[in-house]
């Protein structure tokens, strides 16, 4: 299968998936009212369709598609199939960067957060892009993004530890275990603000990641601005995971297995598996929300809890047949 | 001597860490020439190629590639220049083989590096590999199609860090025939090798190191005569007339 015929029909099956995602929530709305909600968006049901559920929907798909995108730029530049934001520690210096903003009250500022979490998300991934050139091993790899993981995860429960006020604390908790709900156009707009750019240097550094392939010293003979390519995805892989986290907390292994999904229909290519992946990554996201929002629980549960859920499995069988094609 | 080296390299030495592993190198090699550069692990002989190939910065010295100063070249130029085959001959995805020759070339258009790709597979007796993807290969086949990537580039110096090592005896005369003949052809190779039989064999020009500096570097008869095998190798040798030319055979001393 081409590119574009994946991309085709993951475009589309996203598009059914964004439809299938209207007509859920806590009211039912029935074919009169729906056809009220198109009819005059300021209605009841048409407030309930484009103001609350289409929204959200739509966010699920825009940060899905943002982690599907870092989590493929993350594995091209680190060269390992097991790299994403959540697992290497992106998300968890992302949140730090949010948390800090949050408790200091400034939560408020248009854009503070935002901006914060992706400068925290840059800095996480500069740090890993610094370990992958010095040491090859890529298990090693692995465990630097633990403890990245875990030292910023400790930053923040210091925040939480130290904070005065337990309203703040509370609210960043709620942040951090990811969620679309109640997300309006302005949290779609804030994505997407940061997604276009990073598409745009992604699609940019697509030929530094193909070379990439052949180890960090081969690449750099084949004559491509390899330096400038890597930053370029370095910045894209930082924007999208930041973007992501801000709008909807930590959600995990989303951009772990979008790439994972789609790398056989590319021929492997690191390059080619940017678009597929976001897609993916939306496609997954959209479904995972509808998923929370049907499993029958008192509390809804959150995005970031249910993508971790069955993540994590999936990520345990996707380390052990890396593991073994490392062995060979 | 009228035309100008392909690779002239002048009082250079690199380090790793505190360590100098190349010292005061000095060499010439001219375009049409197969160096083979030999010695015992740890001689340095990576670490020249590495900084040919402008991957390790020199402590000083002079590399120059066809008369231009190597770092005054572009990625682009230098890519056209030279082509590097590491040993570590890993490939981080599943590519397909074609895909991953046409790196070679990847300062081409794209069509224009898949055709010298499909090329050079060919000539690595490897075209049917072309759709495979390399994580699907066997180590002998790997090589030909990293092989086949250098050669994709057709790149005026082609230094070669250890092409043979891990080959079956087919793979590591296909592989030398195959340099032998694009230097025949009037591109330089410059190949580190372990075995100084197939140096001997194969290299116009042998050049021994040890301990980063050169020790000697003349035709292979003459470079791996007794006092260098015995001093540099701890290895004695007798050269036979063979069927293609001379052949060296070792003993440990």
């Amino acid at each position: 299968m081409t590119s574009s015929r994946i991309n085709l029909m993951l475009a589309l099956t996203l598009a059914v998936a964004l439809i299938a995602a209207l007509t859920l929530g806590e009211v039912g709305l029935d074919g009169a009212q729906y056809a009220q909600a198109f009819a005059d968006p300021a209605s009841g049901p048409g407030l309930i369709l484009w103001q609350v559920r289409a929204p959200r929907a739509v966010c699920a798909g825009v940060v899905g598609a943002a982690l599907g995108l870092s989590g493929a730029l993350m594995q091209g530049l680190l060269r390992n199939p097991l790299a994403e934001p959540g697992v290497l520690g992106v998300s968890a210096t992302a949140s730090l960067g949010g948390a800090l903003v949050l408790v200091a009250g400034a939560g408020m500022v248009t854009g503070a957060v935002e901006l914060a979490a992706m400068a925290g998300a840059g800095i996480g991934a500069a740090l890993l892009v610094a370990f992958a050139a010095r040491i090859r091993a890529p298990e090693a790899l692995i465990l630097f993004g633990v403890a990245l993981s875990s030292f910023a995860g400790a930053a923040t429960a210091l925040i939480f530890n130290l904070s005065p006020s337990p309203i703040a604390t509370a609210e960043v908790m709620a942040w951090l275990l990811g969620s679309v709900q109640n997300r309006g156009w302005g949290d779609v707009l804030w994505v997407s603000v940061a997604l276009v750019p990073a598409a745009v240097l992604a699609g940019l550094s697509a030929p530094g990641l193909k070379a990439l392939s052949l180890g960090d010293e081969t690449a750099r003979t084949l004559g491509l601005p390899l330096d400038r390519l890597r930053v370029l995805a370095l910045i894209a892989a930082s924007l999208a995971a930041g973007a992501a986290v801000a709008t909807a907390g930590v959600i995990g292994f989303v951009g772990l297995v979008a790439p994972h999904l789609v790398r056989a229909s590319v021929r492997a290519d690191p390059g080619r598996v940017l678009v597929p992946s976001a897609l993916a990554g939306g496609l997954i996201l959209v479904v995972a929300d509808m998923m929370t929002r049907i499993t029958p629980t008192d509390q809804e549960l959150k995005l970031g809890v249910f993508t971790a859920l069955v993540g994590a499995p999936l990520f345990a069988l996707i380390a052990w047949r890396a593991a073994r094609a490392w062995r060979v | 001597m009228a035309s100008t080296p392909r690779l002239k390299i002048e009082g250079l030495s690199v380090s790793r860490g505190r360590r100098t592993v190349v010292h005061d190198v000095n060499l010439s090699v001219m375009p049409g020439d197969l160096v083979a550069l030999v010695g015992p692990n740890g001689a340095g002989k990576t670490s020249l190629i590495q900084a040919v190939c402008g991957l390790m910065k020199p402590d000083s010295g002079l590399v120059q590639l066809d008369g231009a100063d190597l770092s005054t070249l572009g990625p682009r130029d230098r890519a056209r220049a030279l082509a590097y085959l590491p040993q570590d001959g890993t490939v981080a995805w599943n590519l397909p083989a074609l895909e991953v020759v046409a790196l070679g070339a990847a300062f081409l258009e794209p069509d224009g590096a898949r055709a010298r790709a499909m090329a050079a597979l060919e000539e690595v007796e490897a075209g049917a590999l072309a759709d495979r993807g390399v994580a699907e290969l066997s180590g002998g086949e790997r090589a030909r199609v990293l092989l086949a990537r250098v050669l994709a580039s057709e790149a005026g110096l082609i230094l070669a860090d250890e092409p043979v090592a891990g080959l079956d005896p087919e793979g590591q005369l296909l592989v030398l025939e195959r340099l032998k003949a694009r230097a025949a052809a009037g591109q330089t190779v410059v190949a580190s090798l372990h075995d100084l039989s197939l140096a001997a064999r194969f290299a116009d020009r042998v050049i021994v190191m040890d301990r980063g500096e050169v020790r000697t570097d003349g035709p292979p008869a003459q470079a791996l005569g007794p006092t260098i095998l015995r001093d540099v190798f701890g290895l004695t040798g007798h050269w036979l007339d063979g069927e293609d030319g001379p052949v060296l055979t070792l003993k440990r001393l």
